[in-house]
């Protein structure tokens, strides 16, 4: 565990100091935890619902928390649990099945792009939801298997995979091969 | 923002992974593609201690709701008296009513038309009807509007107890 995250969870432990303990927590991961989210939720307003949810779990809970893992892979859990009942939620609203939804973003996915970022958003985009994830937590928040693997509940072996697989997919799909 | 990592070895180990699984992807910056609203993570800790604050106020309880519902200009103890004795009165309103209806049945009995006079002592036995009427009552009537008093027979025929095999034969 960060000498950070210790101090935030000391902190935290005292009544006076818990406002700031939290302030502190609040500052150290909430962009990171917001890049995650949006990576997930697409706008930043169900960004915004979603990570204030996680704040408001991380306040009732942290007293609770046992330090067994980095504080960030526990935030990264919560965060991924809410993002994942928010996304439940939307597609019981939305009048579509989840299949039309994929479909359409696929074709979408694989329509020519100029620009090689823009490509790359797209080759991100057209991957299935479990690798997608698997992928934004080791290329963009650089996290070890062992973390996502607590975060994801799958096995270090299944996430390597699922990275490879990935990883291979959208250099195909930058390369034009 | 992309995270650069817990520490450098972490990052090395996966920027090396990559370089060998996709060396085109390795080689392009990482950018995040969300724009967020200027001043948005500066003022996100007030926002969520703010909605902490509000969920952990305690919930209103039936007295306070009726408070807030009659409003600043009346207590919910003048309230609760108020209903107090609103109840009351439409309890003793009710009460009254009943008494009365008592009284409108001990005399409706003298606007009854003869068939239905007729009707009744035919179905009603005569203990039942000596019960309802008495003695008192029937003077009472006698003075007043009363088919007793305008038919003797009728007349008679009550005070000799109600005989309704009699009644059979006179009246029906």
């Amino acid at each position: 565990m960060s000498s950070i995250d210790k101090e935030i969870l000391q902190r935290f432990a005292i009544p006076a100091e818990r406002e700031a303990a939290f302030r502190m927590l609040v500052d150290t991961y909430s962009e990171r935890l917001y890049y995650q989210i949006r990576r997930l939720v697409d706008t930043h307003e169900d960004t915004d619902d979603v990570l204030q949810n996680v704040l408001v779990k991380a306040w009732r809970y942290l007293g609770k928390f046992n330090g067994e893992a980095a504080l960030y892979t526990w935030l990264y859990r919560i965060a991924y649990n809410e993002s994942m009942t928010y996304l439940k939620q939307r597609n019981k609203r939305t009048t579509g099945s989840i299949e039309d939804v994929q479909e359409a973003s696929t074709t979408e996915a694989y329509m020519p792009a100029e620009d090689i970022e823009e490509r790359l958003q797209q080759a991100i985009d057209a991957l299935p939801d479990k690798q997608k994830l698997v992928f934004q937590m080791r290329y963009y928040d650089e996290l070890p298997y062992e973390e996502m693997s607590q975060v994801l509940g799958t096995s270090v072996g299944a996430l390597k995979a699922s990275y490879h697989h990935a990883a291979k997919k959208i250099e195909a799909h930058l390369t034009g091969h | 923002m992309v995270h650069k990592g817990s520490d450098n070895e972490q990052s090395k180990q996966i920027r090396e992974e990559l370089e060998e699984l996709a060396p085109t992807l390795s080689r392009l910056p990482k950018k995040e593609r969300h724009q967020v609203p200027g001043m948005y993570f500066t003022t996100l800790s007030n926002k969520v201690l703010n909605r902490i604050e509000q969920e952990n106020k305690p919930k209103p309880g039936p007295l306070q709701i009726l408070e807030n519902l009659v409003g600043q200009w009346i207590s919910a103890r003048t309230a609760v008296a108020a209903l107090s004795v609103l109840f009351v009165s439409i309890i003793g309103a009710h009460l009254y009513q009943a008494g009365q209806q008592v009284e409108t049945t001990h005399y409706s009995l003298a606007t009854l038309e003869y068939d239905e006079l007729a009707y009744m002592l035919t179905s009603v036995d005569g203990d039942d009807l000596s019960l309802m009427l008495t003695d008192n009552d029937i003077s009472d009537l006698d003075g007043e509007i009363s088919y007793f008093s305008e038919d003797a027979e009728l007349y008679d025929l009550y005070m000799n107890e109600i005989d309704e095999d009699l009644i059979m034969e006179e009246w029906l």
